[in-house]
């Protein structure tokens, strides 16, 4: 037991230093703002990079440059990493009336109460609890199995079912992170009804988030926030 | 080598001689041309099988440039039999100082037979400088182009000039060769100079100002020294098109080619006289000059040398040759006088100059609390778009107004004018009928000189529905406007601390997968092992324990004594394989006797049933019950390996 918490201790060591992320906020605190963009695109790549708060800070830069769609894009992948962020969701409610448009985000903001749940616990403690409890309930089964009950017996199902529970909460923010077909407008463009961009149009805004529902070629169908089919242009959106 | 227009030229010039056995034609570029321009003059031979162009001088004009020769063959099958044509063009660049009508003279060409073929005399208008029409013609970007190794100075990112790439070119034809080396003086060759479209202008009136550069010679890149300084413009820096646009054009009689390196709009921000600072530059000028031995009509001296000129390499051979020098040059400062506004400027005047009309929309006239309306103030005009700002409007208090979205449109040709749209969206928070802010817009008109305020009617609004938003808490949007909030940065950045995947799959799933499987398994059959006082007790004496020691569990008294007496006598009846009820107290002492168990371990045994069946009726507690329920455990135990 001894050998597994040292071997967990050694491994979240492991990470480097954050070698983009320190020059990226100098670069932001001097008004450097496509510096600072540019950075943090870098230190996104890296390994061991903290993508909830880079997201954030990445979003705070094109915010500073005036990129309001690339800010808003960017805060939505920071929530996505991890929803119980209340800064971030002020900031994209800031961006998103700056844009002129709803301050609610419908599609996003589903399942609200489950994602808050899920992510009350931070991926890492999340996992590092189930190696835990998953480790010390096969050595109690273990010793159950040849030596027999202990006095405090019982409680060890109490305690599988507390791991299961984490084990659920963690696929679920894993689902809920993994979560795809998502993009914001980058471009004020044109939704038409059909494929091939003719029929029934709507102007949509930069900054709306939409479901990306279907892919050909350089269209691709979406649906709006008020639940409408559209299609447009791919060049028009961002994905996050 | 030559310009792609005389290519085209050619090829129809060619395409009509085709049929023609043999021919000649002569081209000129001009019938009149002025003192000291050049003049082409093109022989264009078909089918003659010349050696080459005896030159037998060109007085009153001044060889300058060529003979260049540019071959042509055509072969064609006409009906089964093959027609071939080959024409050969002799372009030749000639000048002249002296006015009047002139004769080039006539040229001969040497044919291989060794006759001869003359051409005729060409006659030539030369008059004045300057009193032809200037032509400015555009052309495409060609080889000949002085500026092919340019480089934007306003453009940092570009590189080092692809140095020597203007020497591989065949140099155009200069416009006249220098004779010596010290007098060279390229101030009249190569210069830039500052455009500006108004000299005085009002504060805020656009100015349209380009830069450009002037060269007639060829020229190893360019570089920026120092660029000009706007102090005092607000500046917008117009597009130029993706290719720099080399222009050809004529400044007192001599020809250039211009290039337009920058164009800015400069919307002046202080009265007095403004200074736009001059640009430096430098560059590597390639500069023809004479060689010593100068001869204007020369024969070739030699057969090698022949077949070089009528190759048209002959640029040496006449003894123009060019040297690069290197070359400063700036473009001089331009003056702007700017004058102040009148002071009378009304409360709604936000900086706007020009002429302008504006106005104001709503999408609804009717609306919930908590709908958004759409409030567009529109801007259109000519003048200085850019920097005006929106016009001031105030709403009632219960209306939220978000900070608006600005749409700009602006075209620069041939005036600065265009749109400028401002959306706002607001709320209302409470029902009642309210109007849209009064707005007016006041601007500085520049055909008239003075002040105009225009006004945007107001509409009148009628919001039904509950109130939302109290005074302490506005549910829907919060307490605070977010248009007007700063969105909240922190720069707390710390690396992530992660586990791996496959440390937790690994370590986390899969253990806890196998506890669960454990769960399923049959148990396993335990053996159980009970030590007493160090020994070890075996199962068989445990099994028939078992339910006394569950009434010892259970603290009941009379069922536990019962028991053990109980299991006392079946298991000695067990033993001894002999009916419990003929069993006494004299004959298990008997038979244990017979087995070889020890006296003392009998009496040990006779007293332990004593003790079981004395305990039922003394009022001996649990610790009594533990005592008797180890002995007896022990006693059997030691009975049960004494007797096999």
């Amino acid at each position: 037991m001894r050998y597994i918490i040292s071997l967990l201790i050694i491994l979240s060591i492991q990470s480097t230093s954050a070698q983009y992320a320190d020059k990226a906020i100098d670069a932001y605190k001097k008004a450097d703002y496509p510096a600072a963009i540019v950075l943090w695109e870098k230190e996104l790549k890296t390994k061991n990079c903290n993508k909830e708060q880079a997201y954030c800070l990445l979003g705070n830069a094109y915010f500073k440059n005036k990129n309001f769609a690339h800010a808003v894009a960017n805060y939505e992948k920071s929530l996505r990493e991890n929803y119980n962020q209340e800064d971030v969701k002020f900031n994209i409610k800031v961006v998103r009336a700056k844009l002129g448009l709803d301050t609610e985000n419908k599609i996003l903001f589903t399942n609200d109460y489950l994602r808050k749940v899920s992510f009350l616990l931070s991926e890492f403690i999340l996992k590092l609890l189930i190696i835990i409890l998953s480790c010390l309930l096969l050595a109690y089964n273990i010793y159950q199995f040849f030596k027999g009950d202990l006095k405090f017996g019982f409680l060890k199902n109490y305690l599988f079912a507390f791991t299961l529970v984490l084990l659920c909460l963690y696929f679920l923010q894993e689902k809920f992170r993994q979560e795809k077909g998502f993009a914001i407008i980058s471009i004020e463009s044109t939704g038409y009804e059909n494929m091939n961009l003719k029929g029934e149009s709507k102007a949509l805004r930069v900054g709306e988030m939409v479901k990306v529902l279907d892919e050909i070629g350089v269209t691709i169908q979406i649906e709006t926030e008020a639940n409408k089919h559209y299609w447009i242009q791919k060049s028009n959106v961002i994905y996050i | 080598m030559l310009d792609k227009n005389l290519f085209l030229g050619y090829f129809l010039l060619l395409s009509s001689l085709l049929f023609s056995q043999k021919g000649m034609e002569i081209q000129i570029s001009a019938k009149k041309v002025e003192a000291g321009e050049p003049l082409m003059v093109v022989y264009a031979l078909s089918n003659y099988n010349e050696r080459g162009m005896m030159r037998k001088g060109f007085e009153p004009f001044e060889l300058i440039g060529g003979p260049q020769v540019s071959r042509s063959m055509n072969t064609s099958y006409i009906n089964g039999t093959m027609t071939s044509s080959q024409t050969n063009s002799y372009s030749i660049y000639l000048s002249c100082k002296k006015l009047g009508k002139f004769q080039v003279p006539k040229q001969s060409f040497q044919l291989s037979d060794g006759t001869a073929i003359e051409a005729q005399a060409i006659e030539i208008e030369v008059v004045k400088p300057g009193s032809l029409p200037r032509q400015a013609q555009q052309r495409q970007p060609d080889p000949f182009d002085p500026f092919a190794a340019f480089n934007d100075p306003f453009d940092p990112f570009a590189g080092q000039s692809p140095a020597g790439r203007a020497q591989q070119q065949n140099p155009a034809a200069p416009n006249s060769a220098f004779k010596d080396e010290k007098e060279i003086n390229l101030s009249k060759d190569i210069f830039a100079r500052i455009h500006v479209d108004k000299n005085k202008v009002y504060i805020g009136e656009p100015v349209k100002a380009s830069i450009k550069i002037y060269t007639s010679l060829n020229s190893k890149g360019f570089d920026a020294e120092k660029v000009p300084n706007f102090n005092g413009f607000w500046t917008q820096d117009l597009p130029l098109s993706d290719k720099l646009e080399m222009k050809r054009e004529v400044i007192n009689g001599k020809e250039f080619v211009s290039v337009e390196i920058k164009k800015i709009l400069l919307y002046p921000t202080k009265a007095g006289t403004l200074e736009i600072t001059p640009l430096k530059m430098k560059t590597i000028a390639l500069v023809p000059v004479m060689r010593q031995k100068q001869t204007t009509n020369r024969q070739p001296g030699s057969l090698m040398e022949a077949i070089m000129m009528s190759m048209g390499m002959s640029m040496n051979t006449m003894g123009v040759e060019f040297k690069e020098i290197p070359y400063s040059f700036s473009s001089g400062s331009e003056k702007i006088t700017v004058l102040p506004l009148p002071a009378d400027a009304p409360a709604s005047f936000t900086g706007g100059v020009g002429k302008f009309s504006f106005n104001a929309y709503t999408d609804k006239k009717e609306l919930k609390t908590d709908e958004a309306l759409k409030y567009r103030i529109e801007l259109s005009g000519s003048g200085n778009l850019p920097l005006i700002e929106a016009p001031k409007n105030i709403w009632d208090e219960t209306i939220e107004v978000y900070d608006p979205i600005l749409k700009e449109n602006y075209n620069v040709q041939p005036t600065i004018s265009g749109t400028k749209i401002w959306n706002f969206v607001a709320v209302p928070h409470a029902p009642g009928s309210y109007t849209t802010p009064h707005l007016e817009f006041s601007y500085f008109d520049l055909a008239q000189k003075k002040y105009v305020t225009l006004t945007a009617p107001s509409t009148s609004l009628t919001i039904t529905g509950k109130p939302t938003k109290d005074k302490e808490k506005g549910k829907k949007y919060g307490e605070f406007n977010y248009a007007k909030q700063k969105i909240k940065e922190s720069s707390h950045y710390s690396m992530d601390s992660d586990l791996p995947n496959s440390a937790f799959y690994g370590l986390g799933v899969l253990p806890l997968l196998m506890a669960l499987g454990l769960g399923f398994l049959p148990k396993y059959e335990r053996k159980e092992e009970r030590f007493i006082s160090g020994k070890k007790i075996s199962e068989r004496v445990i099994q028939q324990m078992k339910q006394a020691e569950i009434y010892l569990k259970e603290n009941k008294k009379e069922p536990f004594y019962q028991e053990l007496t109980r299991t006392y006598w079946n298991y000695l009846s067990h033993k001894f394989k002999l009916e419990t009820s003929n069993l006494s107290r004299i004959n298990i002492a008997e038979k244990l006797r017979e087995k070889g168990v020890s006296f003392e371990l009998i009496t040990k045994m006779i007293n332990l049933i004593d003790r079981s069946e004395m305990g039922l009726y003394t009022s001996y507690g649990s610790q009594a019950m533990q005592e008797l329920y180890d002995d007896s455990l022990n006693i059997l135990n030691d009975i049960d390996k004494q007797i096999v």
